[in-house]
């Protein structure tokens, strides 16, 4: 791969200071963040902290108005021209977003097609790979989250934990640098969490990059290599996660951890 | 009873007599329908995406084409596109559009406007999360539109696109008030001329209801074909 714009470092993920808003209300106010391949980064945080926003700004679900984010040395979404910092071509995005795989709170399975099909639908047209050859990862896929018998199912003969086991295939079958996980269990009923966290926790034992949001206080201590605390639009505390659950510094951090423990 | 058969004799040997004319005005007929349902739905459907992905004054100037051809009687359309549209036309470029382009245009006007809004509707009561799903692993637009957008729509558009058809086949019958000879044009001469009226009137309704009946059948076949999910 090559780009202007590539920069060589460790790291896979670079965010720097990154700014967003909507409207009048700043969501992101300077965030920093830089993930090296294979860690699993947690972040944590009440909510209207700016977590989700932060997650969707690194596949460009949402434009941001100033900083930069770079995945494996190429920057995301904008380019500088003339000293003007504008947004890519619609098909530029496209492209970089197929770098990230992103597993939604709401699944957002595509439910006229099966699932398999749901897997297949980005090998196919993103990726171009042949119909037999995208069965075959499909399939491979599915089985890998335990539901080889389910490639047949459409989404809506499929119970919360399946549909989002699904979605996870669907991500990672397209072979993404990183994954993104935006509150994948919070949709889910109490008894169907694990099974999803499961199939996550799996993934992180593989070396899969993942940005993981997430309200699973006990997930993100045994998964983790780092965890992150974002507070107001900005990170708070970060560390690994023995550290920074054992040993809070900031108050902001001490009374979320008090509130979430159960 | 024998009085039945024998005017049901007279009846057919009648319209055998006018065969032509009836065959060449349901020729009419379907031409004038099938073209306008055809335009209809490709300008219906991409004036739908312009309601939904269009920019403010697209989106405005789209809103007012389909208020105003919505808000109008087919027959005030007819007639408008016949005299006024062709007269504007004419003096821009010299070209005289036959009545039957002109009654075709007025037909799909109507229909594209029905089906525009039907289909901004549908795309629109999709959850944002389908699209970002197809962005997330890297469709492009258009990819997103043909393989996830349009699908999920197209069961909403259906039932109500079946009403436009119908809608269209109807106001054909309009176009003999611009001198179209279609079917409706047809039947009218041939019972004059036979001195029939009440069985080539009948026969009529029951040639209408077969077509617009059919259409909507090919529509709950349709229906059933995305219905499986």
């Amino acid at each position: 791969m090559t780009s202007q714009n590539r920069q060589t470092s460790g790291d896979l993920l670079i965010i720097e200071n990154l700014h967003k808003s909507f409207g009048d209300l700043e969501v992101l106010k300077g965030v920093n963040l830089n993930v090296a391949p294979g860690d699993v980064v947690s972040i944590i945080g009440s909510s209207g902290s700016g977590k989700t926003t932060l997650l969707r700004c690194i596949n460009l679900l949402e434009e941001f108005q100033a900083g930069r984010i770079l995945i494996d040395g190429d920057e995301i979404g904008y380019r500088n021209s003339g000293g003007k910092r504008r947004l890519m071509s619609e098909r530029a995005i496209a492209r970089q977003r197929a770098m990230t795989g992103m597993v939604f709170q709401t699944f957002n399975l595509f439910p006229h097609l099966t699932a398999q099909a749901n897997v297949t639908l980005g090998l196919r047209k993103v990726r171009r790979l042949p119909r037999e050859e995208a069965n075959e990862i499909a399939r491979t896929w599915l089985a890998r989250v335990g539901l080889a018998d389910k490639a047949d199912s459409y989404p809506a003969q499929l119970s919360g934990g399946q549909q989002q086991r699904v979605g996870i295939a669907r991500a990672v079958a397209m072979s993404p640098k990183l994954m993104l996980f935006d509150e994948a269990t919070s949709a889910l009923d109490p008894e169907l969490v694990g099974e999803v966290l499961s199939v996550i926790g799996d993934l992180a034992n593989d070396g899969m990059t993942m940005v993981v949001v997430t309200h699973e206080m006990q997930f993100a201590r045994e998964v983790s290599s780092r965890v992150v605390f974002m507070s107001e639009g900005l990170i708070g505390e970060e560390g690994k996660p023995e550290a920074l659950f054992g040993n809070p510094k900031s108050q902001r951090l001490k009374e979320f951890l008090s509130r979430t423990r159960t | 009873m024998t009085e039945l058969l024998s005017s049901l004799t007279e009846f057919l040997v009648a319209v055998r007599g006018a065969q032509p004319l009836l065959l060449s005005g349901l020729v009419k007929t379907a031409e004038a329908a099938i073209l306008a349902i055809l335009l209809g739905t490709a300008f219906g459907l991409i004036f739908g995406l312009m309601l939904v992905y269009g920019g403010k004054i697209l989106r405005l100037a789209v809103k007012i084409y389909v208020d105003v051809a919505r808000g109008i009687p087919g027959l005030v359309k007819i007639f408008t596109v016949y005299y006024l549209v062709n007269q504007l036309v004419i003096e821009a470029t010299g070209y005289r559009m036959s009545a039957m382009l002109c009654g075709i245009i007025a037909l799909a006007i109507h229909a594209s406007a029905q089906i525009a809004e039907m289909t901004r509707g549908a795309i629109q009561a999709l959850p944002r999360g389908q699209s970002e799903a197809g962005k997330a692993i890297g469709l492009t637009f258009g990819q997103i539109q043909f393989n996830v957008i349009f699908p999920q729509a197209i069961r909403q558009i259906l039932p109500t696109w079946v009403t436009s058809a119908g809608e269209v086949v109807k106001g054909t019958t309009l176009l003999s008030l611009i001198s179209v000879p279609e079917f409706f044009v047809a039947i009218k001469e041939a019972a004059a001329r036979e001195y029939i009226f009440f069985s080539f009137y009948l026969f009529a309704m029951l040639v209408y209801f077969v077509i617009i009946y059919g259409i909507e059948l090919f529509g709950r076949h349709l229906e059933a074909r995305f219905n499986k999910y």
